[in-house]
């Protein structure tokens, strides 16, 4: 029964978050043909592209991640550590949850199908392939930054704030890349990754993708991933060192 | 205390980036020549540098706190006194509240000299003592909504589930994404019957001279007696049904 009303309101909570975001560019757009390139429909295959990462994101490391900020301050993080698995994958998959609400993967999809569907992007098996690697890769960019985040419980006792950083981190992944200029275009391309996270899987699936941005989500990937297991083993020493 | 001034700087940098990501899109629009609404660049800028200003300032997290506490049975120790407890959150809240508005005001002043020439003054220091005036209500109006959600957890075990769904039509109503006025009809009429335009919308539009100043006080007091007066009887009927659940 509480699996049932959590499950609703995920849902509601999920596609209220989206419609908001698509009423949003809805009332941009109908003054205004384009924005920096991008159409509405292309814009809608990008917000489709970050519920995708987020449902999935959801659907795993998420709240495993999430709950690092409650079970490090009281100390039970040794359940984790005695294990003889991975630590971090024991956290990030340990609440592997179906039921969490596919509200927002479904209607990423739709939106996605809707915007491939309505605009004149030029769209094959290959580019549908493409676009699925790069959700991947951002999935993974996306699990290293929320790995780096929570691993901050170990220094930190309150994490809410981080809560709120993790998943406004996807927020600002939905505007086009384009409309970035100078400073903010390289802070928010290599040192805080959002705008390369939707843009360019969308782009690949539009079929206008360069292959310089392909090369930047590989690399962003790779040092973020690196860089997260980098603090969350100094994390765990941390703690090992203050607990014993 | 220093984990607690790090969520606020925390927040106040999420805020900052998602406004300048907005910025970056109305730069984009009106750069090709394009339009929001009857909007020019100078107020749609000014609409949300202000708007993120004056929300920061308005609003607290302590549904957040409260829900916790409740969920985490240390409520027990404010049954003895009941109107104590609101007391108590709103004067914890107050210092809390004082270094935000510190922090706010000083990433406001840099913002105003960084983008001067696209920020709009006041027509008059009156209307900019009424913004303020404004702004300080609608702080006890956001605290009144927090404390609200934040009891609750009194009644339904997912009130953090709550405070999201409401915390979404807050950002939205409160006109922090669009200028109010610039939604579909229909949602222009639901915004009329909610009180979160009042928590920055209102201010703001005050300030650009886009809203009936006598319209806001009205509204704005409304709203903070009606919720003022829900608030002390649905934290009576709380505490009653807690404490007969308890015993």
């Amino acid at each position: 029964m509480i699996y049932r009303t959590n499950f609703l309101m995920f849902l509601v909570f999920d596609i209220l978050g989206t419609m908001t975001v698509v009423i949003f560019f809805k009332i941009i757009f109908n003054e205004n043909k384009l924005i920096a390139g991008w159409d509405f429909e292309s814009t809608l295959i990008l917000i489709g592209t970050v519920g995708l990462v987020r449902q999935l994101s959801f659907l795993t490391f998420r709240e495993g991640f999430g709950m690092l900020g409650h079970i490090i301050p009281k100390g039970r993080f040794d359940l984790v550590l005695t294990k003889p698995f991975s630590s971090q994958f024991l956290v990030a998959f340990e609440d592997i949850t179906i039921i969490e609400g596919f509200g927002e993967g479904l209607l990423g999809l739709v939106l996605i199908i809707y915007g491939a569907v309505n605009s004149n992007a030029s769209i094959t098996v290959l580019s549908v392939l493409f676009f699925l690697l790069f959700v991947i890769c951002s999935y993974v960019l996306y699990y290293s930054f929320t790995l780096m985040i929570n691993s901050l419980a170990f220094w930190v006792n309150r994490t809410q704030g981080l809560q709120s950083l993790v998943y406004n981190f996807l927020d600002m992944a939905l505007y086009p890349r384009d409309i970035l200029r100078g400073f903010g275009k390289i802070i928010f391309t290599f040192i805080i990754p959002i705008s390369i996270v939707a843009t360019v899987p969308a782009q690949a699936l539009m079929g206008n993708l360069k292959i310089e941005m392909a090369a930047i989500l590989f690399t962003m990937t790779i040092i973020f991933f690196t860089l997260a297991n980098f603090i969350w083993r100094k994390g765990i020493r941390r703690y090992e060192s203050a607990s014993s | 205390m220093l984990t607690y001034r790090a969520n606020i700087v925390l927040w106040f940098l999420t805020a900052v980036v998602q406004t300048a990501f907005l910025l970056y899109l109305w730069i984009a629009v009106y750069d090709s020549g394009g339009k929001i609404g009857n909007y020019s660049f100078q107020e749609l800028f000014t609409y949300y540098v202000l708007q993120l200003i004056i929300y920061q300032v308005a609003t607290t997290f302590i549904s957040w706190d409260i829900i916790q506490e409740i969920k985490d049975g240390n409520f027990s120790q404010y049954l003895l006194k009941p109107v104590n407890y609101f007391k108590w959150q709103f004067t914890s809240n107050l210092s809390f509240k004082a270094a935000e508005i510190v922090f706010s005001i000083s990433g406001l002043i840099i913002v105003v000299l960084a983008a001067q020439r696209y920020l709009l003054m006041p027509d008059s220091m009156l209307t900019l003592l009424h913004t303020i005036v404004l702004t300080i209500l609608s702080a006890i109006l956001a605290f009144l909504l927090e404390f609200i959600i934040g009891i609750t957890a009194f009644w339904i075990i997912n009130a953090h589930n709550l405070r999201m769904l409401v915390s979404v039509f807050n950002r939205f109503f409160s006109g922090s994404l669009i200028p109010l006025t610039l939604l579909p009809g229909p949602l222009i009429i639901i915004s009329q019957f909610l009180p979160f335009p009042f928590l920055s919308y209102v201010p703001v539009q005050v300030y650009l001279g886009k809203i009936n100043i006598g319209n806001a006080y009205a509204g704005m007091i409304f709203w903070i007696i009606f919720m003022a007066i829900f608030a002390y009887y649905y934290f009576k009927l709380s505490i009653k049904r807690y404490e007969a659940v308890g015993a």
